[in-house]
């Protein structure tokens, strides 16, 4: 196993400046600098003007020094200025957009993984049944909408319309005026303690599991996941700076809700009918059989046996989504008044901007070379079968 | 069991959501939770004047689209020079400015009604100019020479700077001994000095025309000496001066920086003092303007005639003025129509397909202005056959302008002619007229076919108009050139539909039309950026591309005329002349322009240089396109025709009303 992780890592590292790579002359190779586009239109900055931030960028040096310059640089930690927000380090860029898009996209994420995967799970156990047919026939349609329309329609009925929800944005500006936090702070709050919450529920079920008696191991789960949840609540309503932080907090759980409702609803069909897909071949595997003739309950058969197994590829895609949670999504941060690493990627590729496309790329690329690491080990643990093979 | 769980789960999740919801309902007393809702006085309409606005408003609510880059004004005009941020960056001060709506130059800091002359002074030339006395900073105190020398010594301490400011503060420098004698990148100021508080004297190498003084050095900002004095001393490199957060810094305008929260909200809160605040302005048809000060001294700068065009107190009435970052234009027109901003600010004005939406809610007004800028196409002029005037004119006989506006484009465009825009009065040319102009087709296609005969040009098959089909038939075929070179397959580049589908439409017109007289063009939509870095190329790459198709975006003064066609200022050596277009009558005029020192003086010769590019066809002026704009009725401005719309003015946050 030892052996097999430092092959991986060795993989990884190598594959890794191959992409750093290849991503610094793809993006040098696109045409149009960004001084020329900045510049060059403008007939009220002159030539030497346009001389002197080619000078200031970097851009003025042969490719092959500007990108040993680059590498140089790069991995000695220095992502360097970003071109078009010269001279503001790039680093700065991502810390300040980053925060938002993980809340956004981790919350969006889990939401659609959970639904896709209870509905698919439901379809499954009925199937042949009128609300399989409605599920399938919604969720498949909603999955197949042309999202930036549909994103709208969202925004026009649920807040132009019915005023149930705020118009896009992350916040509300009129609650947010001389706020005492700035919003990343507070998105990195909600984050770190939503994230803390979660490990410690997480953690009281599996200690749960290893209690044998039914009733005192609910309890426990049950209490402890109480206790978890009001140990969060009443750090925003009892906590000095918790209760200061909250109405902010609360101003942005409200503005996710149509961003996160909207791509629940677009991506959930997919985890559903993969579910569904995996649930139908574990409840012909033979332990289905023999659990339903121990005279099991149908829903402890459903969740504890045939669901379990089938979680095997929705757990596996799960992390893969949760890696690159952090690309965000360019229509979703548009059409929600969302700026995030989406609108980063895009505005920094389309301008140029190649410190900060890179930066971007590169947090990318490694969450996703850790995701198929973590995912490769998960297989492992969570099917013996992969694990014995492993061993040989 | 299992249903009373699920039940206490189900009343659990409810419980998380109404706490949540509980949390939404902020107290009044939380802090940020204020909403000033008191109006300003009203009945500031265009037509009227009234007493002194109160410093008690309402909250003016604007839309932008990108997020502005930097609270730092100095940075705002050189690295991180956007629109967005020159949006809600209320600048600093100068010397003159421009009036609204009309553009008119007028004093700002500057005492003089007209912009002193420029005199010799030994080897060099100065201009002297005094001060007003009442003129106040934001934090109250006065503007004096030594801001405008701190500002001058800033530029020079970090070499000029960049972005806008060496065109705004250009700086004398030491002539290259190689082309000492016609180097003109080393004219510029050579230095600042205070005579007194309140009179600077500004001195250049070299004699300066209007260009320079007063249309660079006299729009160029003035930064207050007491606020950036320590970070100027503080920072050795104009980078770590940019790294500076610098919210609230004194400005001499209505509105100050109060709050920037990145991705979401920018906020300016109204200056209480504002010098200015009560002053009175009534603006002229021909862009004469009288101003009558808050303490009652009245002024008038030109000679009022025609028309009162717009006539207002001057504010703020808005005790602040709110951006708020929409990042798609649909939900901007949302929030503006559910009254949640009261205008958008947006270069390009609404797309056309939102109009419907805002026309039809009587709680909008929309308005319609023109641009300050022109979509043209550009010939590769040292290249054949691009470098002969008939073809060029042929060409561009044959491109009914008018007809691609009104019905091809559906009114999405304004047919144009001149380089300066007909919005821009005192300087546009009327008698611009194109060639071929009020020709029917198959007039347009015979002059065409005489134009290329003219030069020499055969063909194998010569086009033809057919009566009966009314069309050419049949097509010109293998045209050859004077010299008895073919003329070969030449590309047309133009921005892509999903950029810009007018010039999409165009290119595609004017490769049938070229067509049409045998000449093989293709055209070639494609990215902005690969135009950009193909007509901009230097040196020999200069050669690589035959035509395309952009667009200008213009300021008031029209020194673009001449920047644009000079010799000296050929694309292929780092300047704007993309065609390569070299005449030295045309060079003798730009020379004479930038000596010129009265407007009448420099007007005469742009009429001069505009009625050559028009015979000669560097470019082909084609259109414009009218800027769409909307407000809620909420507010009121004191005008609304205006050349590039309200936003070129930044929404107008200074007099906008609540109504």
């Amino acid at each position: 196993m030892t052996r097999y992780v430092a092959r991986r890592l060795v993989q990884m590292a190598f594959l890794f400046l191959v992409f750093l790579t290849a991503t610094w002359f793809l993006l040098y190779a696109l045409p149009g600098d960004i001084v020329a586009q900045k510049y060059a239109t403008n007939p009220n900055i002159p030539p030497e003007a346009r001389r002197l931030a080619m000078e200031r960028l970097g851009l003025d040096k042969p490719m092959l020094v500007q990108f040993r310059d680059y590498m140089v640089n790069f991995f000695t930690l220095d992502f360097g200025y970003s071109f078009n927000q010269y001279p503001r380090p790039v680093v700065d860029i991502i810390k300040e957009r980053l925060p938002r898009t993980i809340v956004l996209f981790l919350t969006a994420v889990i939401t659609y993984y959970w639904a896709g995967f209870a509905a698919g799970k439901y379809l499954a156990w009925r199937r042949g049944k009128r609300g399989e047919m409605a599920i399938t026939v919604g969720g498949v349609a909603l999955y197949t909408v042309f999202y930036p329309w549909f994103a709208l329609i969202m925004l026009w009925l649920f807040a132009s319309q019915l005023k149930l929800l705020p118009l896009g944005k992350f916040l509300d500006p009129d609650k947010w005026r001389n706020a005492p936090y700035p919003a990343n702070d507070v998105f990195l709050r909600m984050f770190w303690l939503t994230l803390i919450t979660s490990v410690v529920v997480f953690g009281i079920h599996l200690l749960a599991r290893r209690i044998k008696d039914r009733t005192p191991r609910r309890l426990v789960a049950w209490a402890g996941t109480v206790a978890a949840v009001v140990a969060f609540l009443g750090y925003w309503w009892v906590g000095r700076e918790g209760a200061v932080m909250r109405p902010y907090a609360a101003d942005i759980a409200y503005h996710l809700i149509l961003p996160v409702l909207t791509l629940t609803l677009v991506n959930f069909a997919g985890i559903m009918l993969l579910t569904r897909t995996s649930m139908l071949e574990t409840m012909r595997e033979d332990f289905i059989l023999t659990a339903r003739a121990k005279g099991l309950p149908e829903h402890m058969v459903r969740d504890r046996h045939a669901a379990r197994t089938a979680l095997l590829p929705v757990t596996t895609s799960l992390v893969l989504a949760v890696a690159t949670v952090i690309d965000g999504g360019i229509i979703t941060e548009t059409v929600f008044s969302w700026p995030g690493m989406g609108e980063v990627l895009v505005s920094s590729v389309t301008l140029g901007d190649i410190p900060l496309a890179i930066a971007s790329f590169s947090f990318i690329g490694v969450m996703a070379l850790v995701g198929h690491f973590l995912v490769d080990l998960l297989y492992g643990i969570l099917d013996p079968r992969i694990r014995v093979t492993a061993h040989g | 069991m299992r249903h009373r769980l699920a039940r206490w789960r189900w009343l659990a999740i409810l419980a998380v959501f109404a706490m949540v919801a509980a949390a939404c309902q902020t107290e009044p007393t939380e802090p940020g939770d204020t909403t000033t809702t008191t109006e300003a006085p009203t009945g500031t309409e265009p037509t009227e004047t009234t007493a002194p606005p109160t410093a008690e408003g309402f909250t003016y609510r604007l839309a932008i689209f990108s997020d502005p880059t930097t609270t730092h004004p100095w940075a705002a005009l050189d690295t991180e020079n956007d629109v967005w941020t020159n949006y809600v960056n209320p600048g600093s001060g100068s010397l003159y400015g421009y009036q609204p709506p009309t553009y008119t130059l007028v004093p700002a800091m500057a005492a003089d009604d007209e912009p002193p002359e420029v005199v010799a002074d030994g080897d060099n030339w100065s201009v002297t100019v005094t001060l007003r006395d009442d003129v106040r900073w934001s934090d109250g105190t006065p503007v004096t020479a030594n801001d405008v020398v701190f500002t001058f010594e800033t530029i020079q301490k970090y070499d000029g700077l960049g972005g806008n400011f060496p065109s705004l503060w250009p700086l004398a420098r030491e002539d290259d001994p190689a082309t000492a004698d016609v180097d003109e990148s080393s004219d510029g100021v050579l230095s600042v000095e205070a005579v007194d508080d309140m009179t600077v004297k500004i001195t250049f190498n070299f004699e300066p025309g209007l260009a320079i003084w007063p249309f660079s050095v006299g729009v160029a900002p003035v930064f207050q000496e007491a606020y950036w004095r320590p970070l100027v001393d503080a920072s050795d490199s104009a980078e770590t001066f940019y790294g500076n957060e610098t919210l609230g810094y004194p400005n001499t305008g209505a509105f100050v920086t109060a709050e920037r929260e990145p991705g979401a909200f920018w906020r300016n809160e109204a200056v209480a003092d504002y010098w200015d605040r009560g002053a009175q302005y009534t603006v002229y048809e021909n862009g004469a303007v009288e101003y009558t000060s808050a303490s009652g001294t009245s002024e008038t700068y030109g000679e009022p005639s025609g028309e009162v065009i717009a006539q207002w107190t001057e504010g703020p009435y808005a005790s602040e003025a709110l951006y708020t970052l929409y990042t798609d234009q649909n939900s901007a027109v949302l929030a503006l129509t559910d009254g949640e901003v009261d205008f958008l600010l947006n270069p390009l004005g609404l797309q056309r397909g939102l109009q419907q939406l805002v026309l039809s809610d009587p709680d909008l007004n929309v308005i319609v202005n023109e641009q300050n800028g022109f979509r043209y196409l550009a010939f590769n002029m040292r290249k054949f056959p691009m470098n002969v005037k008939e073809f060029r004119q042929a060409i561009a006989c044959r491109i009914d302008k008018e007809f691609m506006a009104d019905t091809v484009l559906g009114g999405a465009a304004i047919a144009a002619n001149s380089l300066v825009p007909p919005g821009n009065s005192f300087w546009h040319n009327p008698d611009v007229e194109a060639i071929c102009s009020g020709l029917s087709e198959q007039e347009r296609f015979e002059r065409a076919v005489e134009l290329l005969k003219q030069a020499g040009f055969t063909w194998t098959t010569e086009p033809a108009w057919d009566p009966d089909n009314l069309d050419v038939l049949p097509q010109g075929e293998g045209l050859t050139g004077p010299d008895g070179e073919e003329v070969p397959e030449l590309t047309l580049l133009a921005p892509g539909p999903g950029y810009d589908p007018l010039r999409a439409t165009y290119s595609l017109f004017i490769e049938e039309w070229a067509n049409d007289l045998g000449i093989p063009v293709r055209a070639e939509p494609t990215g902005f950026s690969v135009i950009v870095d193909e007509v901009f190329a230097t040196g020999d790459a200069a050669l690589e591309w035959d035509m395309y198709i952009l667009g200008w975006g213009l300021t008031p003064f029209p020194d673009h005329v001449f920047d644009f066609f000079t010799t000296d200022a050929d694309s292929a050596e780092g300047g704007f002349n993309t065609p390569g277009y070299s005449n030295p009558e045309f060079d003798a005029l730009a020379a004479q322009f930038k000596q010129a020192k009265t407007l009448e003086e420099a007007r005469d010769l742009i009429f001069q240089g505009e009625a050559i590019i028009a015979e000669d066809l560097p470019y082909v002026v084609l259109f414009t396109t009218p800027i769409i704009e909307a407000y809620r009725n909420t507010v009121s401005y004191p005008f609304t025709t205006t050349l590039d719309g309200l936003q070129a003015w930044s929404g107008v946050p200074s007099a906008v009303t609540s109504s």
